[in-house]
């Protein structure tokens, strides 16, 4: 998996706002690193709100993600979700 | 994790009064703690493989070794005997570490299930009076304003960097790592304790009411372990997946079950049901537990062989699976042993059905556990006979020690069971379940249902469950609850909602005219009610009260609280 740091600025900051305002998070927004830990760690991150943060991925990047590609470590921290995320984009 | 310790058991470093040596537990054969079950695997197969998370594997005499620094730890902080340490955190190999560690200082352990929000955690950390809560920074940041006033909480514990120090907080918070994994040769001392010492407290996710604190032992949890890895036949090669809430029974049950026999407990939390599926295949998992909306989702997943070779069993608690779903999991894991179970948090496990009564008895839940004596009882206390249905009655060592801080709950939950030879002079508590099942001549368990969910319509007493089976075997729906709503001229009126197998094109006049041509005319559900999704509890299950309130909620609260008897 690409090392989150290797990640453009510009699309973790995308990909945060998407998952900030899908999980309904704004509140913790200042606090959100690429570390931050999400599978697990946020109980506003469910099978509900999963799939409507893909339909808000697709969406926002134009790109095609499958349900299936959602599993374990795309969803273990916010810079590898937008390491996954950056990899679609390219 | 580094230490410099040569010897995995140093003598303890408090000193004045006569106990045995650590290095001794184990070898004696007398369970006494929650922990001992670790160290006892620990001593006869340190380097196994007890705990899995992602990708960090522990074998047991790391896991005896981090229990024993988080139990020095955690006493140094000055952990009482008896007081409570709540864990709010997914699965990790630092929450099981937590939950021991608290065991093995004397504390009582609270598991909360990582999916409840603030308020309902607050609930819990004020109802059993918390001192230490462990959670993870994130997860404190949603706690904060809950926690400003919360009286009880002296010290949170966080995994990963504290947060800056909230002058305002009437706790202190620390890092976990600094609390817990000091290499030292600090030593916990024995607890001195007894089996019968609480152990953990397991908040229910009751749909009515606030949740209720169900206190357990440590023998509680000990003769649950033993008894329930005797019958599914655990041994120290499965490796067990445990998807399930450790705040569940079932779910804590995952993990003692394993640590009982020296087995490898992989721990999984999981989104999406094709996670679950990965990790079996990862893994190599021989068996595992789950509640029957996660087995019909797991039914229509497609399973690689590598997940299905090495699986051994699949056990199902929390309602009953419907039979379809049962026959597409037996056809999925053709070699596997389906294990059927029923269990109360208020006595942690109850019944099974042996799994080659499966094909006879597709619908029972099978006969009590070892070291469990189940009743079935009339209204007025006396047995019922065989074809009688009656309520469940609990009687032995798996019976809990009652609700926390609630007398007048306990009273009713806890009493004597009917059988109790009259020249006994001791009380003897039993739980009535307030579950209704039914005996059959040879013994078999079979489930009727909850005595509130029980339907009572033009002078008939219906299951529900009866009637969901029928809905399931239509093949129209992905899941369905019947519930009997007031009604004047019928006394209930069936109600059916049901999420759709196929959302495009279905029809609920489809369903029903399916049911009409099976069920008595007095089961088939005056309306059948179309939800994208069904409410679930916190432990996965589906939440009948939850709908009931919602098709009630029309009316006023008070007609409802006194309409629920």
């Amino acid at each position: 998996m690409t090392s989150s740091t290797e990640v453009s600025a510009a699309i973790f900051d995308e990909v945060k706002a998407v998952v900030v305002v899908t999980l309904d998070i704004e509140d913790q927004a200042g606090d959100l690193g690429p570390e931050t830990e999400l599978y697990g760690n946020f109980a506003e991150l469910d099978s509900l709100t999963v799939v409507k943060l893909i339909v808000a991925l697709r969406k926002r990047f134009g790109i095609d993600i499958e349900l299936r590609e959602i599993v374990g470590e795309v969803l273990y921290t916010l810079g590898g979700l937008a390491a996954f995320v950056e990899s679609k984009v390219s | 994790m580094t230490t410099s310790r040569t010897r995995p058991f140093a003598e303890p470093r408090v000193s004045g009064h006569a106990f045995t040596p650590d290095d001794e537990k184990g070898t004696s054969g007398v369970l006494i703690q929650l922990p001992d079950l670790v160290a006892r695997s620990a001593q006869r197969s340190p380097g196994a493989p007890a705990l899995t998370s992602r990708r960090t594997t522990i074998t047991y005499a790391e896991l005896h070794e981090r229990t024993e620094l988080a139990a020095a730890g955690l006493r140094d902080l000055g952990l009482e005997g008896g007081e409570r340490l709540a864990v709010f955190l997914d699965k990790r190999i630092e929450t099981v570490v937590a939950l021991l560690g608290c065991s093995r200082a004397g504390g009582v352990f609270v598991p909360v299930n990582p999916v409840l929000r603030p308020r309902q955690v607050r609930h819990i950390l004020d109802d059993c009076a918390v001192r230490v809560l462990v959670t993870s920074t994130e997860r404190l940041r949603s706690l904060r304003t809950e926690l400003a006033t919360c009286k009880s909480l002296s010290y949170v514990l966080v995994l990963g960097d504290p947060p800056a120090e909230d002058q305002d907080a009437p706790y202190r918070v620390l890092a976990w790592s600094e609390v817990a994994e000091r290499a030292s040769d600090a030593v916990c001392p024995p607890t001195g304790g007894v089996d019968t010492d609480v152990a953990a407290i397991l908040y229910t996710s009751g749909s009515t009411g606030a949740p209720k604190g169900v206190v357990l032992s440590h023998r509680n949890l000990i003769v649950g372990a033993e008894s329930v890895s005797a019958y599914l036949e655990n041994t120290s090669e499965d490796r067990i997946l445990a998807v399930l809430p450790l705040s569940f029974d079932a779910g804590l049950s995952q993990l003692t079950t394993g640590f009982c026999v020296g087995a490898h407990v992989v721990l999984a939390d999981y989104l999406l049901p094709g996670d679950v599926v990965r990790l079996c295949a990862e893994n190599h998992i021989t068996g595992m537990v789950g509640v029957p909306p996660l087995w019909i989702q797991l039914a229509a997943e497609t399973w690689p062989p590598e997940a299905v070779a090495g699986m051994r069993y699949f056990a199902n608690t929390g309602g009953r699976l419907p039979r379809v779903t049962l026959q597409r999991l037996r056809a999925t894991f053709p070699a596997a042993a389906p294990y059927l179970m029923y269990g109360l948090t208020e006595a942690f496990r109850s019944t099974y059905l042996d799994p080659r009564e499966v094909d006879r008895r597709p619908d029972s839940i099978g006969k009590a556990i070892p070291n469990a004596e189940i009743l079935v009882a009339r209204e007025d206390g006396s047995l019922c006979g065989p074809g009688e249905p009656g309520e469940l009655v609990h009687r032995g060592p798996l019976v809990a020690l009652g609700y926390w801080n609630d007398a007048e709950r306990t009273a009713q939950r806890f009493r004597p069971p009917p059988n109790r030879p009259v020249g006994l002079c001791t009380p003897e508590l039993a739980v009535w379940s307030g579950d209704v099942v039914v005996r059959d001549e040879e013994g078999f368990l079979f489930f009727v249902g909850r005595r509130d969910d029980m339907i009572k319509t033009s002078g008939y007493r219906v299951s529900p469950q009866e009637i969901e089976e029928v809905a399931y075997e239509t093949g129209l729906v992905h899941e369905a609850v019947a519930l009997g709503l007031e009604d004047e001229a019928l006394g209930h009126r069936v109600v059916l909602v049901v999420t759709p197998g196929n959302p495009a094109g279905f029809d609920p006049a489809a369903v029903t005219a399916r049911l009409r041509q099976v069920l008595p005319r007095y089961m088939v559900p005056a309306e059948v009610i179309v939800r994208a999704d069904m409410p679930r509890s916190p432990n996965g299950k589906l939440d009948r009260g939850f709908l009931r309130h919602e098709l009630t909620a029309a009316r006023p609260l008070h007609d409802r609280s006194g309409a629920a008897t």
